[in-house]
This record gives structure tokens, sequence and C-alpha cells, in this order.
């Protein structure tokens, strides 16, 4: 399975950071979501104690807490006696937009670039200064790569990421431009460096990183957009560099870009005509 | 009621009637307004707009520009990282394109939860036939070809309190008898796979077998067809390859 490199999506979040102060010392609700914010990619399953400790409420509300949460089954307690994320939150998940609006309509399309290559494929949005991967598809025979859905990666360092920072407004690739962290050898830090590539990416329409947020690892991706030509989300494989040259993926990424792109302006549409006539 | 009692009464009280608000939610509403949330939840306007007000700040919940709320994109982060999605669906994927790519027909993957099959992916092309099945929607376990499977494969005293209980009959060829029913089931066991014909859609047919992990069958991978390429012994070669090829990538897992 994937490693999962610390520090990629640190526990202390904004998200987590947001619940934690802004509402688990008020309300109790606030404290119940802070308990289910405190599973992230690095701590899927968690002891009462190891939960307290990341909330930083007591060990006995936590314990409450949890109990509730199992009875209802947004967590569930595996046989180690450690908890887990339940069906029930699973459930819901799939009812968000992100979900709904674009993972079902990608996944299809993401099967056929998988089949082709049998390299890893994603798919990707932004999500404040990173990008949120919304799926994947990665077996034990393509590369290990450390994205799965819901997690999120830095944008300057992934060719999704490129993608949507190539795509989106100045503010967000001047925010993008000033903190460029580095993750290998190959990580582009330089500013300008960055600025031109992006110019770059924006006239080909694709992205391609080499190396530069894991070894081994060369990535190509493609922009998807939305009803109105809007670019909502970016599509790429994950390869091994050894491989062939990655950029042979891209008139088929490009081609199964279209098609998706195609549906997300009918569901976009069909979203539209629902809200007018409720 | 001593006010002591009263301040221990109320935090999970608040926690349930939050989970209320977020269970009303579902396949056929997922963008409600509050007043839709408050009348689903039978809850007052103005304790629905706080707990609302407190899911919205945790990124629980959104708000659309159409002023209605939907699951937000904080849940459904944690919600990757429920086991049912990070190991089983994740190790599942691969195989479940491929079985998809072979047959062109529609596939899924599924697990018994309260006492439903509940589906954990589903995928579909342009020549799938339509099914009623979703990912993250619960359907009867003796309708379905994966839910079979999964109530085959459970203890005895399961399957006898299963089948105890009145049995919805979604078609007219849906087993609603329970001594048929166990029948059906002891089959599924001997030959290791379902078989249902027009049980749950009419002009609908399924084939499913198990996925044995640590000789539990954790899961049920199946295929939905038109009756006329209902082809058995094709497709339970097939899934069984599928069946296979997940329970190698849970193993690696471990």
């Amino acid at each position: 399975m994937s490693g999962y490199a610390p520090g990629m999506d640190a526990p202390g979040s904004i998200l987590s950071q947001t619940v934690a102060t802004q509402t688990s010392a008020q309300t109790v609700t606030g404290r119940a979501f802070a308990v289910l914010d405190s599973f992230d990619a690095g701590h899927r399953r968690q002891s009462l104690a190891a939960i307290s400790r990341r909330t930083g409420l007591p060990l006995t509300t936590v314990h409450r807490l949890v109990h509730e949460l199992e009875r209802q089954s947004a967590l569930v307690r595996g046989v180690d006696g450690d908890y887990e994320i339940g069906s029930k939150i699973w459930q819901l998940g799939t009812l968000a937009s992100v979900h709904v609006e674009l993972r079902e309509v990608a996944l299809p399309y993401m099967q056929d670039v998988y089949e082709i290559g049998n390299d890893a494929v994603q798919v990707a949005v932004l999500d404040g200064l990173r990008c949120l991967v919304v799926d994947r598809i990665a077996g034990s025979r393509t590369i290990s790569v450390i994205s799965k859905p819901g997690s999120r990666l830095p944008l300057h360092a992934t060719g999704v990421g490129k993608i949507l920072v190539a795509f989106g407004g100045q503010e967000l690739q001047d925010a993008v431009l000033g903190s460029l962290d580095r993750y290998t050898a190959q990580t582009i830090t330089n500013a300008n460096t960055l600025r031109q590539q992006l110019s770059a990416i924006r006239s080909q329409g694709f992205a391609i990183t080499r190396e530069e947020l894991a070894a081994g690892a060369t990535s190509v991706a493609v922009p998807l957009r939305g009803k109105g030509g809007a670019v909502i989300a970016a599509l790429g494989v994950v390869s091994p560099s050894a491989k062939t040259e990655i950029s042979r993926m891209v008139p088929v990424l490009q081609v199964t870009a279209a098609a998706i792109s195609k549906k997300l302006a009918l569901v976009g549409l069909a979203e539209a005509a629902r809200q007018r006539a409720q | 009621m001593s006010p002591q009692r009263a301040t221990t009464a109320a935090p999970t009280a608040l926690l349930e009637r939050a989970l209320q608000i977020l269970g009303c939610f579902g396949p056929d509403a997922n963008a409600l307004t509050l007043t839709e949330i408050a009348e689903r939840t039978a809850l007052p306007l103005s304790s629905c707009h706080r707990i609302v007000g407190t899911l919205l700040v945790g990124g629980f919940l959104d708000r659309g520009a159409d002023r209605r709320y939907r699951v937000g994109t904080t849940l459904w982060t944690i919600a990757q990282h429920a086991p049912l999605s990070d190991r089983l669906r994740e190790s599942a994927l691969p195989a479940l394109a491929r079985l998809y790519e072979e047959t062109g027909e529609n596939i899924t993957l599924a697990v018994l939860d309260q006492g439903q099959a509940l589906y954990v992916e589903r995928l579909m092309g342009e020549r799938s036939v339509p099914t009623v099945s979703r990912a993250g929607g619960h359907l009867p376990l003796h309708t379905t070809g994966v839910g079979k499977v999964l109530l085959a494969y459970q203890p005895a005293a399961y399957i006898d309190r299963y089948l105890t209980q009145p049995l919805a009959r979604p078609t007219r060829d849906s087993i609603d008898q329970p001594e048929r029913l166990r029948r059906d089931l002891d089959a599924v066991r001997e030959r290791g796979y379902s078989l249902t014909r027009q049980e749950m859609t009419v002009g609908s047919g399924s084939i499913a077998v198990p996925i044995m992990h640590s000789d539990r069958c954790v899961a049920a991978v199946g295929v939905i067809v038109h009756l006329a390429r209902l082809d058995v012994n094709r497709l339970v070669g097939t899934l069984n390859r599928a069946a296979t090829a997940i329970v190698a990538e849970l193993e690696l897992l471990e």
C-alpha cells in the first residue's frame, strides 16, 4: 500500500483547527465532530486515548461522545478495540456534491484510462491551497502513489495540482508561488520557473511533473471543465519514471477529459434546471 | 427533572439531533433548505438553525448559492478514511474496473450493513442495464445477488432470524417464502455463487460470489445483466477471478 509521507497532510490541517477551536469549546456537536475530524489519512484507526490527545478533549468526554457516535454507526470499533469511521458517515459522504457531481461522473472514464495504461489514475479538485484527491484507481500493480481519495496534496508538486493553479485565478497563483515547499530534489521551488511553467501549461493544455513529489514517480494531467467551460477539476495519471515516456498518455487524457467535461456540463445543467424548478 | 440530570442528558441529545439532521439527507434529498430540514426532523426551526450553523462552520454541511444545504466536503473527506472506502473499495477498484471491461455489465460490490446489502461501489457503462443499486444505497439481502451471498455466509442463527421477519417482495419473482429462501441460500453455499432472476428488477438477473477473508465473507462482488445475457458459467468464472484478485489486494494490506 502507498506510504503516507509525514507532513503531506498534517494532522493539524486548517479544517481540523477550525473545528477544534471555533466550535469544540462551545458545543457538544462541535466536540463530536472534532472527534470525527481527528480521523485522517495518517490516523485511520484510533484508540480513545489517541482521540483524546489529538482533539485536546478530556478522556471522559471522548468516551461519552465516541460511545454515542458508535451507537449511531458514525464510528465502528474494530477487533483490536480501536475505532474507525463507520458506515453512516461513509454513506453520508456519498451524498456530497464532490461525490455526486464529479466522482460518479468521472469514474467510468477513469476505468478506461486505467485499462489502457495500467497507470494509477486520479481526479482532484482545488481545496484551499491544496488539491483534494476525489478519486483514484490504483492497484498493487501500479506505482505506489501517495494520493488516496480524501488526501490533500501540494499544488505545485503534482500534475493535477499544477493544472488547478495554471487555470486558477491570479490570487491563487500568487498564494501558491509565495510558498513553495520542497519534497524532492526535483521539486520546483523557484517562483519564476514555476510561473513560466504554468504559462506553458495554459497554452499546451497539460501538465507534467517528474519526481517532484516523490522519487520514481512521474505524472501528467489535464483540466476537466464544468458548465460554462470553467476548469473545475483535473484528471491525471501517475506512473513509474522508468516506464515509457509519460507524455504518450496526453492524447488519451485529452480525449477522456473532453468526454468527462461534456458529461459534467450536462450534470451542471440538470442541477441548474432542477434548482429553477424548485 | 433535577438540574444535574438535565446537564448530563443534554449533550448526547444535542449530538443525536445533529446526526438526525445529517440523516435527513439522502439520494433523493441531497440538497435541502432549512425549512425542509426542520420539517423532516420535526425539530424547531430555531434549534435546526443553530445546529446547522455548527455543522456549516465545521464543513460538515455546505450551503450553495441556492441557499440549500448539502453534505460538505469535510464530511466527504472523513468518509474516505472509513475502512469501507479506504480498505475495501481501494483494494477492489482495479479488479472491478477489469471486470467491467471484460463484461461491459453492471458491477456491484456490497457489504452486510444493518440487515441489508450496502453498496460500496457500482460500475456501469452505456450498455449496462438500468438498476436500482447505487453506491451508498441499501437493498434487501434476499432479492439481490450480492445480498444472497452476504446472507448465505452468515451464521445459522443470523439466517434463522432473518427468515422470521416479513420478506419484502419488490417483484413477482422475489422469494418471500422462508423455506424456499433457505433452500436457495443452501444452494448458494454449495455452489459458491448466488443467482437471481427478476427478483429485484423485472428483466434483469444477477450473479454474485463471496469475497472470503480470514474465513469470513467480508463482501460480495456481483454482476447485474439483462436476462438474455445471463450466461452463468462464463460470468461465475469471471467473478471468481475478480474475487481472488480482491482478496490478494486485501492480504497485501496486512
